[in-house]
C-alpha cells in the first residue's frame, strides 16, 4: 500500500512537471521565481515588464525611463539589465549592450532560462563585433543551459 | 509773410520726414521681436523622482517632509483638490490612511495628469494602493511622486514661464482676460481713443499719472520694448508700436505673445509670467483643468499681481474676481447658473513650493556636464528640463553631515589645527554614488558654497594615501592568486628599495613594525611595508593599469611609491573605483544627468548604466572580506564605534604629514567617500579615521535608518576554510586560534598546521591508530 501511494506521488509529480507550462520571455517575470520576491523586486518587475513592451514597440526613449526607473527601485533587478542591454543590441549598441548582459548574466546564476538568453544575446553582439569565434562560444553555451 | 510761411512748410516737411524715419525704425524693431516669439526662459534642474507601492517602508521615504518640499499642502478632510493630501488615522494607532491628489507633471516620457490616490499604511508599511474615482477605486501597483525642482538656469534676470498656444487655453480663461482687460480687444487696432481720452482726463484733473486705457497690445508693447515708467512720451510710444503691431499681425499673434509674456506674481526672487506657468504655481493644474472661478482670479490678477495674489490677499483676490465674473456676466460670457456656482467657490490656491538649491555643487557638476553637450545660451535660455539622480533626501543627511562634522572638528580638534586661522577654512567633500548604476544620489563639495564655489568633489585632486591599498592586493589577487590570499604572511621589516638612481624607504604609521602579518591584517591595520612589498612584487605598471580600468583617469605616476597612495585623485574617481569593489568587479561610470528635455516634449539626451567587466568578482569579495575587517577591527573600528551597524566595508586614508583625511565606504546599496582638509594643502594634523570617518559614519547612519540592509553577495568559487593565522595553514585542533577565512576555490592551504601539530607523536602511532591529522 505504501510503495502503491509513493508510486502514485512520483507519477503525479512527474506529470506536473511534464504538462506544466514552460514559461516563456514574454511570461510575467515574477514567476521566474522559485520564492516570493521582494516588494521592491515585485514593483522594480512590473515596470521592467512595461518596458518589455515598449521594447517590442520600438518605444526606445520610453523603455530605457522605466528601466531606469525600475532600477532605481531594485538595483539589483537583473531582468531590468538584461532588457537593458536587449534595447542597447536593438539601438545598435552591441558593445554597451555586452556590458551590462554581463552584470545580467552574474544576478541570473539560478535562472539558466534567462542565463542563457544573456548568452544568445551576447552572442549575437559579438558577431557584430566581428568576433566570431566568442559569439560561436556564446551560443553554444546559450544551447547547453537551454538543454541543461 | 511769404517766407514765413515758406519756413514754416519746410519745418513742417523735415517733421513729416523725422516722423516717417521714427516710424520706420519702431516698425523695424516690432517686426524683429516679433519675428522670431522667444522669450528666456529658465532651463531647470529635477532631483529623482519618489516611488510608492505595496510592501515599501514609508518611514523611510521620509514622506511628509518630501511632501512639504513639493507644495503639497496638509488639509484635514479628505480633499479631491491636486496638491492635497489628507491622513486618517483615526482606525488605528498603527494604521494610517493616506488620501493625496497628485499633482499634474511633464515626465521626460510621458505628460501626467493627476489624479486621488489612497493607500493604507500598517505598522509603517505601505500595504495597499488605490486610485480614487467617483465610481468606486481601482488597484494600483504603483504611484510616482514627482521629482523636486532642485534649481534652475537663469541668464541675468530671473524670470519663469513655460510657452502656451493660443489654442491650450480654456475659452474662459481667455475670455476673462480679455473682458477685464480690454473688452473692446476685437474691435480696437491696437489703441482704445475712448480709454485713452477717459484715462487723460482723469489724470489732468488730479495731476499726476493714475490711470491707464491701455489695450492689451499695448500692455504687451510696454513690456515687450518700453520701461514701466509712467510718462506721457512713453505713452505715445506705445500707442504707435500698438498700431504698427496690430497692422501687421492678427489678434491670434498678438493674443499669444500677450498670454506668455504678461507678469503674473512672484517666487522668491523670480518672477513669474504667461497663464500656464501661473495656473500651476497658484492652483497646482494645467491650463485645461482651470474652474471657471480659477479663470476669473487668473484674469483678475493681471491689473496687480502682488495686490491681488490668492497667497498674500485672499479677500482682495475674491473681490476682483467676483468683479472679472460680473463683467463675464454682462457679455453674456457664461450663464447666469455659471457666475453663481463661480461665486460660491471657494479659494484653494496651493502651497508654494520651495525651490531651495540644496545641492549647489552637484547643481554646478550637472551644469558641467551639460556644457560638455550643449552651448551655454541654449542651458540659460531654452527652458531645458534636466532630470537627474539626486535623492534629496540623501543629499540633505550629506549637508548635514558636513556642517556638523566640520565644526565638530575644528571644536574638538583645535589644538592638531596647527595655524589657528586654519579652523576657519576647514574643508570636507563627500559624494555618494549607487554602485549598481553609477547613479550619484548626493555630493557636497565643500564647507560653504556661498564661500567657495570650488568642487572638492570633481575638481580637487589630492593624494588619496591608504585608499589606494585596496587596488594594490587586489591586483594581487588578480595577477598572483595562488600567491596571494588573505592569509599570506608577510614580513613586516623596514627595506630600502632602489629604482632608477632613487631610493624608497616605506615607514609605518608611528613606525610601529609587526614582523609578520596576514595579508588580511595588513589591510584591515593599513600597514605601509607589507603593502610596499606586496605591491613591488605584483608589479606597479599593473597596479596601475588596474586602476585606471576602475576609474581613476588621474595621471598615476609609476613609481613605488604609488602603492601607499602618493597620486592625487579626485573623490569623484575614488568612488568609481570603489563602486567596482561594491559591484563584484564591474566599473560603472558614475554620472548625474539621466535625461535633458526640451521644452515641447523631445528627448535630447537620454542616458541608462553601462557596465564594464574590470576585475573579477572573486578577487572583489576578497577585499570586501578584509574591508569588513577594517571597520570590525581595523583602522575604521571609529565607524562601529558611532554605533553604524549595518553590513559594510570601508578603508581609511591618512597621507604624508597628515594633509589629508579620507574615508571610502560601502554597503551593497551604496558607496560613499568621504575627504577633510585645507585647500591650501596644509597640515591637517589628523587621520582619515578621525576627521573623514565620521563624516562618512554620520552620514551612512541617517541613509540606512528605517532600510533593510542586505549582505554581500558571496560569489562562486568562494570558500570558506578553517586557518591557523599564525601559520596560514589548515587549523588542527591543537592550533591556539583559528580563524575561518574566504580563499578562492584552488588556493586554499592544503596543508595542515605543522607547528601546532605533533609530528614526533604522529610517527610513533601506528597508522590503524591515527583518527586525524592530530
Amino acid at each position: 500500500m505504501k510503495i502503491c501511494i509513493l508510486c502514485l506521488s512520483v507519477f503525479f509529480a512527474l506529470s506536473c512537471s511534464l504538462f506544466q507550462k514552460k514559461l516563456t520571455r514574454d511570461d510575467p517575470l515574477v514567476l521566474f521565481y522559485k520564492t516570493d520576491p521582494l516588494p521592491e523586486t515585485v514593483a522594480s518587475l512590473k515596470l521592467t515588464e512595461r518596458a518589455r513592451e515598449n521594447i517590442k514597440d520600438k518605444k526606445y526613449s520610453k523603455a530605457l525611463a522605466l528601466l531606469n526607473q525600475s532600477l532605481e527601485i531594485d538595483p539589483d533587478n537583473a531582468f531590468s539589465y538584461y532588457f537593458l542591454g536587449l534595447l542597447y543590441h536593438e539601438k545598435n549598441e552591441p558593445k554597451r549592450s555586452n556590458g551590462i548582459l554581463e552584470r545580467a548574466k552574474l544576478l541570473f546564476r539560478e535562472m539558466p532560462f534567462w542565463l542563457s538568453a544573456c548568452y544568445e544575446l551576447s552572442s549575437q553582439n559579438w558577431l557584430k563585433l566581428g568576433y566570431g569565434h566568442q559569439a560561436q562560444e556564446d551560443a553554444l553555451k546559450a544551447e547547453a543551459l537551454v538543454k541543461h | 509773410m511769404k517766407r514765413f510761411f515758406i519756413l514754416l512748410g519746410m519745418l513742417a516737411i523735415i517733421l513729416l520726414m523725422g516722423a516717417v524715419i521714427y516710424l520706420f525704425h519702431l516698425t523695424s524693431v516690432v517686426q524683429q521681436r516679433f519675428s522670431e516669439l522667444r522669450w528666456d526662459i529658465p532651463s531647470k534642474v529635477f532631483s529623482e523622482s519618489t516611488h510608492l507601492f505595496p510592501g515599501v517602508q514609508i518611514q523611510s521615504l521620509n514622506l511628509k517632509s518630501k511632501l512639504d518640499r513639493l507644495g503639497y499642502r496638509f488639509v484635514t478632510s479628505p480633499s479631491m483638490r491636486p496638491g492635497e493630501y489628507f491622513i486618517d488615522s483615526s482606525n488605528s494607532p498603527s494604521q494610517e490612511i493616506w488620501i493625496l491628489y497628485l499633482k499634474d507633471f511633464d515626465y521626460p516620457t510621458r505628460s501626467f495628469k493627476g489624479f486621488p490616490v489612497r493607500w493604507t499604511v500598517k505598522q509603517g508599511m505601505l500595504v495597499s494602493l488605490e486610485k480614487v474615482a467617483l465610481k468606486g477605486s481601482q488597484a494600483l501597483d504603483m504611484v510616482e511622486l514627482e521629482p523636486e525642482l532642485i534649481s534652475e538656469f537663469f541668464r541675468g534676470i530671473r524670470s519663469d514661464r513655460e510657452i502656451a498656444k493660443l489654442e491650450a487655453l480654456p475659452a474662459h480663461l481667455l475670455n476673462a482676460i480679455v473682458v477685464i482687460e480690454d473688452a473692446r480687444f476685437l474691435e480696437h487696432s491696437g489703441i482704445d481713443p475712448k480709454g485713452i481720452l477717459r484715462a487723460f482726463l482723469t489724470n489732468l484733473k488730479s495731476g499726476k499719472i493714475v490711470q491707464g486705457g491701455s489695450t492689451l497690445t499695448q500692455q504687451l508693447v510696454k513690456n515687450f520694448f518700453l520701461t514701466q515708467k509712467r510718462s506721457y512720451s512713453r505713452k505715445i510710444n506705445e500707442a504707435l508700436m500698438a498700431l504698427i503691431v496690430e497692422s501687421k499681425y492678427s489678434k491670434d499673434v498678438i493674443l499669444e505673445a500677450y498670454i506668455n509674456e504678461v507678469y503674473m506674481g512672484q517666487r522668491g526672487s523670480t518672477s513669474i509670467h504667461g497663464m500656464k506657468k501661473a495656473a500651476q504655481f497658484y492652483f497646482s493644474k494645467s491650463l485645461d483643468r482651470l474652474t471657471l472661478s480659477e479663470c476669473a482670479i487668473l484674469g483678475g490678477m493681471i491689473q496687480n499681481p502682488g495686490l491681488h495674489s490668492p497667497f498674500k490677499n485672499p479677500k482682495k483676490t475674491i473681490q476682483r474676481r467676483n468683479i472679472v465674473l460680473q463683467k463675464m456676466k454682462e457679455h453674456q460670457l457664461i450663464l447666469p447658473a455659471e457666475y453663481q456656482e463661480a461665486l460660491a467657490e471657494a479659494l484653494h490656491p496651493s502651497k508654494v513650493p520651495s525651490v531651495k538649491n540644496s545641492a549647489p555643487y552637484f547643481v554646478d557638476h550637472v551644469r558641467q556636464e551639460l556644457l560638455e553637450r550643449y552651448p551655454e545660451n541654449v542651458i540659460l535660455t531654452q527652458g531645458l528640463r534636466i532630470f537627474t539622480s539626486l535623492d534629496i533626501d540623501l543629499q540633505l543627511y550629506a549637508n548635514q553631515a558636513m556642517e556638523i562634522t566640520l565644526a565638530a572638528l575644528e571644536k574638538i580638534h583645535v589644538q592638531e589645527l596647527t595655524v589657528p586661522q586654519n579652523a576657519a577654512s576647514l574643508q570636507g567633500a563627500l559624494i555618494a554614488v549607487q554602485p549598481q548604476t553609477g547613479w550619484i544620489k548626493a555630493l557636497v563639495g565643500g564647507k560653504n558654497y556661498e564661500q567657495s564655489q570650488f568642487n572638492r568633489v570633481t575638481q580637487a585632486k589630492r593624494q588619496v594615501g591608504s585608499l589606494f591599498k585596496p587596488l594594490v592586493f587586489l591586483t594581487a589577487f588578480e595577477r598572483l592568486p595562488q600567491k596571494y590570499t588573505l592569509s599570506t604572511l608577510l614580513k613586516d621589516e623596514p627595506f630600502v628599495y632602489e629604482y632608477d638612481h632613487h631610493q624608497w624607504e616605506p615607514q609605518n604609521y608611528e613606525e610601529k613594525y609587526y614582523e609578520e602579518v596576514s595579508l588580511r591584517t595588513a589591510l584591515e591595520l593599513s600597514i605601509n611595508i607589507p603593502t610596499a612589498k606586496v605591491a613591488l612584487d605584483v608589479g606597479i605598471p599593473h597596479i596601475a593599469a588596474q586602476a585606471k580600468k576602475m576609474g581613476i583617469t588621474s595621471y598615476l605616476p609609476q613609481v613605488p611609491s604609488l602603492a601607499l597612495g602618493s597620486a592625487e585623485v579626485s573623490p569623484l574617481e575614488m568612488a568609481g573605483a570603489y563602486s567596482t569593489l561594491a559591484n563584484g568587479g564591474f566599473y560603472v561610470p558614475p554620472y548625474a544627468i539621466k535625461h535633458v528635455v526640451s521644452p515641447d516634449g523631445a528627448i535630447l539626451t537620454e542616458r541608462a548604466p553601462e557596465a564594464k567587466k574590470v576585475v573579477s568578482e572573486q578577487s572583489t569579495y576578497l577585499i570586501t572580506q578584509a574591508l569588513q575587517g577594517v571597520l570590525e577591527r581595523g583602522s575604521g573600528i571609529g565607524v562601529r564605534m558611532f554605533g553604524f551597524n549595518a553590513v559594510a566595508a570601508g578603508k581609511t586614508g591618512t597621507t604624508n604629514d597628515y594633509v589629508d583625511a579620507w574615508f571610502a565606504g560601502y554597503t551593497s546599496q551604496l558607496v560613499a567617500v568621504s575627504w577633510v582638509g585645507f585647500d591650501q594643502e596644509k597640515r591637517l594634523g589628523l587621520t582619515g579615521a578621525q576627521a573623514a570617518l565620521p563624516l562618512w559614519t554620520r552620514f551612512m547612519l541617517q541613509t540606512t535608518r528605517g532600510k533593510k540592509q542586505a549582505s554581500f553577495q558571496v560569489p562562486e568559487k568562494i570558500i570558506s576554510v578553517e586557518i591557523d593565522p599564525r601559520t596560514a595553514q589548515l587549523a588542527t585542533r591543537r592550533c591556539p586560534e583559528r580563524l575561518t577565512e574566504v580563499f578562492l576555490k584552488g588556493t586554499e592551504p592544503k596543508t595542515f598546521c605543522e607547528r601546532h601539530s605533533a609530528p614526533v607523536l604522529q610517527k610513533k602511532i601506528a597508522p590503524e591508530f591515527r583518527k586525524d591529522a592530530d
